[in-house]
């Protein structure tokens, strides 16, 4: 059998509020991809799925999108729509 | 701080010292034109009334943008110097929260790559910002 990748999960800002947690480890089958966790992430928690939409991921420090591969494991970042200036309503 | 770093970001106070700091990081006998931006917590924001921002960030993720924007932006433009500072944890009204300092030997390019800076910055360096303001806390996010 093969054997599962473990990814560490850090929370930050509005996404650590829905979440209710700063960081958590997830193990995942070989071949998943970041796409999947965040499937299964939005499915675990309320209210997650549609802020997602608008959050990068990075994985190991590195924005990655959807297909990158979780093989090899790491640090995974849900990254919330950084700070901003004056925002973008008038 | 004793060395100051190009970027770096943390809780220390951005003060004038720090302001010094960073300018002297990207002066020089070759760089005569030197700007700096300097980012205040105001008192409002999107209508309502702020009383205090916290400011929240990935630091390693942080600080390897930080650096990768100066590097892209003195690459863009040749011979300009770039150092950057983001404070974070819980600010007032009126602290400073970030300073940009370019030095060039030519103000135009001193004044664009210093902008070019802060609008990446603002952009792809995972820091965040939490607002208080009369109607409790929110983290800002600047999507509809």
């Amino acid at each position: 059998m093969q054997k599962l990748n473990v990814i560490n999960v850090l929370y930050f800002a509005h996404v650590r509020e829905i979440v209710g947690i700063a960081q958590e480890s997830i193990d995942v089958a070989p071949g998943a991809l970041v796409s999947e966790l965040l499937d299964a992430l939005s499915s675990r928690y309320d209210g997650l799925g549609p802020l997602l939409e608008r959050c990068r991921v990075a994985l190991n420090g590195e924005f990655v999108g959807p297909e990158a591969s979780l093989d090899g494991g790491g640090e995974l970042v849900i990254i919330p729509p950084v700070s901003g200036g004056a925002g973008r309503q008038p | 701080m004793m060395d100051t770093p190009r970027v770096h970001i943390g809780p220390e106070v951005l003060d004038t010292a720090a302001h010094d700091a960073l300018t002297a990081l990207v002066a020089g006998p070759t760089h005569g034109a030197v700007v700096t931006f300097v980012g205040q917590v105001r008192d409002h924001a999107r209508g309502q009334a702020v009383s205090v921002l916290e400011y929240e960030a990935y630091v390693p993720m942080a600080l390897k943008q930080l650096g990768a924007i100066a590097d892209a932006v003195e690459d863009d433009f040749s011979g300009v110097k770039v150092a950057v500072h983001h404070r974070v944890g819980v600010l007032g009204i009126g602290d400073t929260a970030v300073i940009v300092a370019v030095g060039s030997a030519h103000r135009k390019a001193a004044f664009t790559a210093c902008q070019a800076v802060i609008d990446r910055l603002k952009a792809d360096v995972p820091i965040w910002k939490r607002e208080t303001g009369p109607d409790g806390a929110v983290w800002v996010d600047d999507r509809p």
